[in-house]
């Protein structure tokens, strides 16, 4: 089976502002992928263009093997929840579904009634006047009923509370787990994905840091802490991504295989949190050096 | 596609009928009271010999309800620009709404024609109703 998002240096723009810059990513079928990065880090606009809200301004995608929106048959095949959870605010529940029923050829009316059932929402009630966390829930059930073979959801869980986060994110992977759709789901709290993604990208200042399977980032990834030393002291093969150095000690994060490296310190492995932190602030460094160094040139 | 707009255009389409209708029996009202008190001041004025004064009489009566439709006709295209034109396509950007919308298996182009050629139909009957009038 082919990839689920294929894009080939990717790029973004608005007017002078880069929003998406050299996005490469090869995203195999059958993940639940998590799309972590800072508040206008470009995820929102790398998730438009996938389901294709948006035109790139360069480079290319394909998702699923064809352009984004180029037909019905290819939007049938792609189910989408923007950011907010957008919903028709004077349609009722039942409403909702019809509107499904008859805008898809797919659509599954018994799990989007069981779905409304489930989540004890009444069928005549509108759906201006449901909570954040039971529009959100609704998004997801017209989203899920069209029975696609990728979901996109944009920041699902930003506005809920806590116990509607969980709710929301088991109900998500129940669909997913009996339907086997793929999902790429977006989020600027790790922590939110930690329980949910079994692979990783991390999106910075409009540029992929990171991206991989979980488990593989976890195992390849080492915090080494050690008598101060520079970074060339360390062996070759480790890959520093982070280093702080204090008077008489240093500490790195490193990239290496999966073995343990050996010498004289202590290696650990990261939690996905520092794992996602340090990639995030070494970008965040990088950008910010840059722009010191122009300004230095400018003068 | 096509229930879909109707159902977000319901409430406007009942309220213009409804506004239709109250005119329709209004002018219909006032058209028979014009009618008759033509038929009968006429009948009188010959034998007063003052039918000057009674046909300006009458004019000036049903004046107000002639500036009532005159001003309908006009501001007609107006109004449906406003309370049909506008929330056809500004609404759902508003709310974000044509991302539901452009997310479904229907492609944006016939979302559009769709909507543009449901109003549109139903902005070209109510002219209808209105020039039927005159």
């Amino acid at each position: 089976m082919s990839a689920i998002l294929h894009a080939q240096a990717l790029g973004k723009r608005y007017g002078r502002r880069q929003a998406l810059a050299e996005c490469t990513l090869e995203i195999p079928p059958g993940h639940v992928v998590g799309l972590v990065g800072p508040n206008g880090a470009g995820k929102t606009t790398l998730l438009k263009i996938a389901c294709g809200m948006l035109a790139p301004t360069s480079g290319r995608i394909e998702v699923l093997g064809e352009q984004p929106a180029a037909d019905p048959a290819q939007l049938a095949r792609i189910g989408y929840v923007a950011q907010d959870t957008p919903t028709y605010a004077n349609l009722s529940v039942a409403d909702h579904l019809k509107l499904g029923a008859k805008l898809n050829p797919r659509w599954d009316t018994e799990l989007a009634q069981a779905r409304i059932e489930q989540l004890d929402l009444d069928p005549r009630q509108k759906a201006g006047k449901l909570s954040g966390g039971q529009r959100a829930q609704l998004a997801l059930t017209v989203a899920v009923a069209k029975r696609p073979e990728l979901l996109i959801l944009d920041e699902p869980v930003a506005s809920l509370d806590p116990l509607a986060r969980r709710s929301f994110l088991r109900h998500l992977m129940e669909s997913v787990a009996e339907n086997g759709t793929s999902v790429i789901l977006s989020s600027h709290l790790v922590s939110d994905l930690e329980r949910v993604c079994d692979y990783l990208v991390v999106l910075v200042s409009s540029r992929v840091q990171l991206a991989g399977e979980t488990d593989d980032l976890l195992a390849q990834h080492y915090r080494i802490v050690c008598t101060r030393r520079e970074e060339s002291d360390l062996p070759s093969d480790l890959e520093v991504i982070w280093a702080e150095h204090t008077d008489r000690q240093s500490t790195f994060v490193v990239r290496g295989d999966t073995e343990t490296p050996t010498g004289d310190w202590v290696a650990d492995h990261l939690e996905l949190e520092d794992l996602v932190l340090t990639y995030m602030e070494r970008a965040a460094d990088s950008g910010r050096r840059a722009k010191t160094q122009k300004t230095e040139d400018a003068r | 596609m096509i229930w879909l707009t109707w159902r977000q255009f319901r409430a406007q389409a009942v309220a213009a009928v409804v506004i239709l209708a109250a005119a329709t029996v209004y002018f219909v009202a006032t058209g028979l009271g014009m009618h008759h008190s033509y038929a009968a001041d006429l009948a009188s004025c010959t034998a007063q010999n003052n039918c000057d004064t009674v046909l300006n009489q009458l004019q000036g009566s049903y004046m107000a309800a002639f500036n009532l439709a005159e001003i309908l006709l006009i501001a007609a295209p107006a109004l449906i620009g406003i309370f049909w034109g506008a929330p056809l396509i500004g609404r759902e950007l508003e709310t974000g709404t044509h991302q539901v919308a452009w997310n479904q298996s229907v492609t944006r182009t016939r979302w559009l024609a769709i909507k543009l050629a449901g109003v549109g139909l139903a902005s070209i009957i109510t002219a209808g109703v209105l020039r039927a009038w005159k």
